[in-house]
């Protein structure tokens, strides 16, 4: 690692405050890995296992669930736990452990399609407003801040509303309501980076804006992106779910987690294995993403890290 | 370090620009919150007018419909004229059954607030003290499990809550009704039965934030050198704790609860079908699944309007919480 840029007037030092990760090196390149990485600690590994776990059930779905999501036992409807259904069965006879299985597929899914959709739209609409800057970026950051004003899931629903009712629209109001988000801490990011030396010495090369924002801005800018995108899964996969409750994501007889929520509350006239098991498969995958996120965070950004800990 | 308490805060003319530019930045984004709201509809696929005529509905009712909605005009004449009628109050009527979208507003706002700002309220009473708690006991026991519980407030879903609340609650227990809502003004008590389950859920996630932020903010203040100074000089320790480090940790608290209000109304909108309570929620969601767009717009629009007003409200309060802050 070259120090040509190291400059140690007071303003270069808040300079290097502001930004997160300090970062001096003359030639940024992608996958830099992180300088002090914190501890392995056992909520780590579990929420690790947890999510590994979630994303092979969603994968062996088929194989894996007892039943299929849509197989009917008019013998038995919401019956509680037993041999034959372990979480029980709905109201339809279904098997609850085969849906919720199938359910991962959908809720992870749905959840990884709507992050997507939230960088494709939201890393863009930042490094532009970051990198141009003046009146485009002041045009920018107005509409984005006036979408972050809105709470997620009203303007979720409303999206819905206007896209219609149904899992691909639902993944996609998802996305549009995250990108805001996205794209306000990838223009916070390529403030800071546009600043840099070696920016200016890319310029100095006869290097264009485009290949510049790309080779140079955009790898040294996106890691606080990446972590924010981990949290955003758990966001998102909690909209799609309050969507899908509320009767405007996932149709039936697709199984979400939301949705048997949904069903199962209109049936049900105590608390029933129906729905704790979807609810705690929300929050289980919801707490597992925010620890990882959490650490990933902390990975990435040692001073968030002394922050946390003081 | 400047310590905020010992200093008063003249009304000057500063403060007063600050003011000032905070109103203007407000209305420029109620202004954008308007082009945001209005640009809404063009994300529908197709013809806004046949989706709510239906596919086979003649062209005379279509174009009737295109006519009331004014969609055959230029979009900027559209928007002029639909921002004209809100800013007087009329959001429309709506295209399923004729309702002044503002009226259905008005009978069905109330209701959402009332569980809003009960929730909020009790994520105050017992986040702000329970912060207070971790973080004067860093690291034992107590703060662990504090912590633990916020962590897990986190991340269960409001709705599951709600469910698990009115499935143990209302209809194994049968100590609180199930559904339904009582305004305030029918009877205190009354009000509060119905209230108190789906204020307990909305309150139990705002909690955790809370609880969070007052931990952390708290921890800060406490290693900072005003704090030890005092000590060093020997006041009561229950003074320095509430009087000196508690005003100069209230204010991320209080960003928090502004993000929290955010939040508890959008919460609400969802556990409304848990708990039966037609509120803005049920309307919205009601409206989006008969494509509703003028009653959907104007929900949306009320509510990015009243959150905007109370992250103003937030705002002023920072001036008054610490002079040093002047609202840039």
């Amino acid at each position: 690692m070259t120090a040509l840029d190291e400059d140690f007037t007071p303003r270069a030092d808040a300079a290097r405050e502001a930004a997160a990760p300090a970062d001096t090196s003359l030639r940024p390149t992608w996958g830099r890995s992180a300088r002090r990485r914190p501890a392995f600690s056992v909520g780590f590994i579990a929420a690790c296992a947890i999510l590994c776990l979630l994303v092979a059930v969603a994968i062996t779905a088929p194989w894996l669930a007892p039943y299929g999501y849509n197989d009917q036992d008019y013998t038995s409807i919401l019956a509680g736990s037993s041999s034959d259904h372990w979480f029980g069965t709905d109201s339809f006879g279904r098997d609850v452990l085969s849906r919720l299985m199938y359910g991962t597929r959908v809720s992870l899914g749905s959840a990884a399609v709507a992050v997507t959709v939230a960088l494709v739209l939201g890393v863009p609409t930042g490094l532009l407003a970051g990198y141009i800057g003046g009146r485009v970026d002041g045009f920018l950051m107005r509409i984005i801040d006036t979408l972050l004003a809105f709470p997620t899931i009203v303007l979720a629903i409303g999206v819905t509303a206007m896209l219609g009712v149904g899992m691909t629209n639902a993944m996609i109001a998802v996305g549009i309501v995250l990108s805001p988000s996205i794209a306000r801490v990838m223009r916070a990011q390529t403030l800071v980076v546009r600043g840099r030396l070696y920016i200016d010495s890319a310029h100095t090369f006869g290097g264009g804006n485009l290949w510049i924002i790309v080779r140079h801005v955009l790898p040294n800018a996106v890691q606080p992106v990446i972590v924010m995108a981990a949290h955003m899964v758990g966001v998102a996969l909690l909209v799609e779910a309050s969507l899908s409750f509320l009767g405007l994501g996932t149709p039936p007889p697709n199984p979400s987690w939301g949705g048997m929520l949904r069903e199962a509350s209109r049936f049900l006239d105590g608390l029933a294995i129906q729905i704790v098991a979807p609810g705690a498969a929300i929050a289980l995958t919801l707490l597992a993403i925010n620890v990882v996120g959490d650490w990933l965070r902390d990975a990435l950004d040692p001073r968030g890290r002394v922050k946390r800990v003081g | 370090m400047h310590v905020a308490t010992l200093s008063s805060a003249p009304p000057s003319a500063k403060v007063l620009r600050a003011v000032l530019r905070r109103l203007g930045s407000m209305v420029l984004t109620l202004i954008s919150a308007t082009v945001v709201v209005f640009l809404l509809i063009q994300l529908v696929p197709g013809d806004p007018a046949v989706i709510i005529a239906g596919d086979d509905a003649p062209p005379e009712r279509v174009a009737a419909i295109r006519e009331e909605l004014g969609l055959n005009r230029p979009m900027v004449i559209q928007y002029l004229d639909w921002v004209s009628h809100v800013a007087r109050g009329d959001l429309g009527e709506s295209v399923i059954t004729g309702e002044s979208v503002a009226g259905a507003i008005a009978r069905t706002f109330p209701r959402t607030l009332h569980v809003a700002v009960a929730g909020l309220t009790l994520a105050v009473l017992l986040g702000v003290p329970l912060g207070i708690a971790a973080a004067l006991r860093a690291n034992s026991l107590t703060d662990g499990g504090i912590r633990l519980l916020s962590t897990i407030g986190l991340a269960v879903p409001n709705l599951w809550l709600g469910l698990i609340f009115v499935s143990v609650f209302a209809l194994q227990l049968s100590w609180l009704p199930a559904t339904g809502f009582v305004p305030i003004t029918d009877g205190f008590w009354t009000s509060i039965k119905y209230l108190v389950l789906p204020a307990a859920t909305i309150g139990l996630s705002a909690m955790a934030a809370i609880t969070r932020q007052t931990r952390s903010a708290m921890m800060e203040v406490l290693d900072a050198d005003f704090i030890r100074t005092l000590n060093a000089m020997g006041l009561r320790r229950r003074l320095v704790i509430w009087q000196h480090a508690l005003r100069n940790a209230s204010i991320p608290v209080v960003t928090i609860i502004g993000l929290d209000i955010n939040r508890a109304i959008g919460g609400t909108v969802v556990i409304e079908s848990v708990f039966g309570i037609n509120g803005l929620g049920s309307l919205v969601v009601d409206a989006t699944h008969q494509r509703d767009f003028p009653m959907v717009q104007g929900v949306i629009l009320v509510v990015v309007v009243f959150i905007v007003l109370t992250n103003l409200l937030v705002d002023l309060l920072y001036v008054c919480l610490d002079p040093r802050i002047s609202l840039s």
